[in-house]
């Protein structure tokens, strides 16, 4: 399988953070979540795959061409972007844009464009500055979707938005990938977005990468099981991800939930929503 | 880079409407001292700031940071505002040659003194506007409006300085200075201002290949 982004020891130093050895890669044909909490560096990684930072080490592959090889902006035909905040001047209008658009992109689609502002009920004559975060947020999609992109990098573009516009635009990013050659890698620390859509989950933490998984396959497998504290430790360590004390007991989160099941019929085990995976990762106790 | 000047003049066509008043009124105040050479002088800020509002958009909305997401080089986002400079200060420079004969109908002051104080005019914008520009990709807005005063009274303080040390030095007798000197005066400064503002063009380039957007 090929793919669609490749990024390889990443590292970059701020004054109070450290995008610290990323590695991971976004497969063809897939939608990847990106994960994490505020702050973990999903913005700088993204920041960092469309070359707006500089890196210190690494090196960052996008549909097959190297650093070097996007030296040429042709490139960027071939993505569409999406940040959580407009970034369209308040003064321009849908109309402004496209035509701006028009002379930017060789592949522009005016059809296209008019039919996903008419799909979203966006005015073309209306100025950016009266839409609403959820208006403007469709705009930029629109934008992204109208000049025969193969991969979209989307950076919290759902946070903030209610979730019958999520949802719409959930349904947008399955469109898009129906397309063998289409991906998308899309930010988020809204998980049940990332549970209804992504095929993949990446999650990072204060810069590092904690893991990188199929969703199936950490929904299938991964599970807390609940029990006293005694049992609970009794857990081999190579089985156990984190563990969490309450007033009840001590719950683990386990990397088999199966296993577990079959050696400890007398725990209980439930199976592990992402969330929970993540919480477990980062607080969750160590055996 | 069509696209990016597409961008520039639809919100330069937005704000021209609220500068028109402006333009006007110094227009009036011009006729009624008497003085091309402050209409000159008022209209080419005016026209020229034109700039520094594109760059407040520009900053309001993090343009650059998502421009570079589109097919475009990082250069091509500073060229574009010199060459909006350009087209701004031949603009100013033909609006106000142009009043200028009207001016030299109504009043004593002749078209050859509108011709040598539009060119100063345009000389001192290209200098300062160019420094501006760098000084906004250099430090970013905030900081740089505050410098931007600086490289207006640069140019001023140099020539009122020169006027001055002259005056005291006698080193050229003025009454002896004819147009014609005046013209090679003014030619050899537009040349150099603009020699000096691409000089600033490429200085901007460099810094922003190296930033972090």
């Amino acid at each position: 399988m090929n793919n669609a982004i490749v990024i390889k020891d990443v590292t970059k130093h701020y004054k109070d953070f450290t995008l610290d050895h990323v590695s991971f890669q976004v497969p063809e044909g897939s939608i990847v979540g990106f994960v994490g909490e505020n702050g973990a560096g999903k913005s700088t990684t993204i920041r960092a795959i469309l070359d707006l930072i500089h890196l210190e080490q690494g090196e960052i592959e996008v549909l097959g061409l190297s650093r070097k090889d996007r030296e040429d902006p042709r490139w960027k035909e071939q993505i569409g972007a999406v940040f959580d905040t407009g970034h369209i001047p308040d003064i321009m209008t849908a109309k402004q844009v496209a035509r701006m658009m028009e002379k930017l992109y060789t592949q522009w689609d005016r059809e296209a464009y008019a039919g996903y502002l008419k799909r979203f009920r966006l005015s073309e004559d209306k100025k950016y500055k009266d839409f609403s975060r959820g208006m403007r947020m469709k705009l930029s999609l629109a934008v992204a979707l109208s000049h025969g992109a193969r991969l979209l990098l989307l950076d919290e573009c759902t946070s903030g938005l209610d979730p019958m516009i999520r949802d719409e635009i959930l349904d947008l990013f399955l469109e898009f990938i129906q397309k063998e050659d289409h991906s998308i890698l899309i930010s988020s620390h809204i998980i049940s977005d990332l549970e209804k859509a992504a095929d993949y989950i990446v999650f990072i933490h204060e810069g590092r990468i904690c893991f990188e998984e199929e969703k199936d396959y950490l929904r299938e497998n991964y599970g807390v099981v609940h029990g006293t504290r005694e049992k609970i430790r009794r857990l081999p360590g190579r089985m156990v991800v984190g563990w969490r004390d309450n007033q009840f007991g001590c719950d683990a989160l386990v990397k088999d939930r199966r296993e577990v099941k079959r050696l400890y019929p007398d725990l209980s085990v439930d199976a592990a929503s992402i969330e929970e995976i993540m919480l477990y990762t980062v607080k969750g106790g160590r055996s | 880079m069509r696209g990016l000047l597409v961008k520039e003049i639809t919100i330069l066509k937005n704000n021209v409407k609220t500068q028109l008043f402006t333009v006007a009124l110094f227009v009036a105040m011009g006729l009624a001292l008497k003085n091309i050479a402050y209409v000159g002088m008022m209209l080419t800020i005016t026209i020229t700031n034109l700039l520094i509002i594109t760059l407040s958009y520009d900053e309001a909305c993090a343009w650059n940071c998502y421009a570079m997401t589109l097919p475009v080089r990082r250069e091509s986002l500073v060229t574009v505002k010199y060459i909006l400079l350009y087209v701004l200060s031949a603009f100013s420079m033909g609006i106000t040659l142009l009043l200028g004969i009207p001016f030299s109908m109504i009043t004593e002051i002749s078209l050859e003194e509108c011709v040598i104080s539009t060119g100063v005019c345009v000389i001192m914008a290209l200098f300062s506007s160019s420094l501006s520009l760098l000084l906004c990709f250099k430090f970013g807005m905030a900081k740089a409006r505050i410098m931007t005063t600086v490289t207006y009274m640069v140019p001023f303080a140099l020539v009122f300085g020169l006027y001055f040390l002259n005056v005291k030095m006698h080193w050229i007798d003025m009454n002896h200075v004819t147009d014609e000197m005046m013209y090679w005066v003014i030619g050899l400064g537009l040349a150099l201002s603009l020699v000096l503002s691409l000089v600033f063009w490429k200085i901007s380039c460099h810094v922003i290949r190296g930033q972090d957007l």
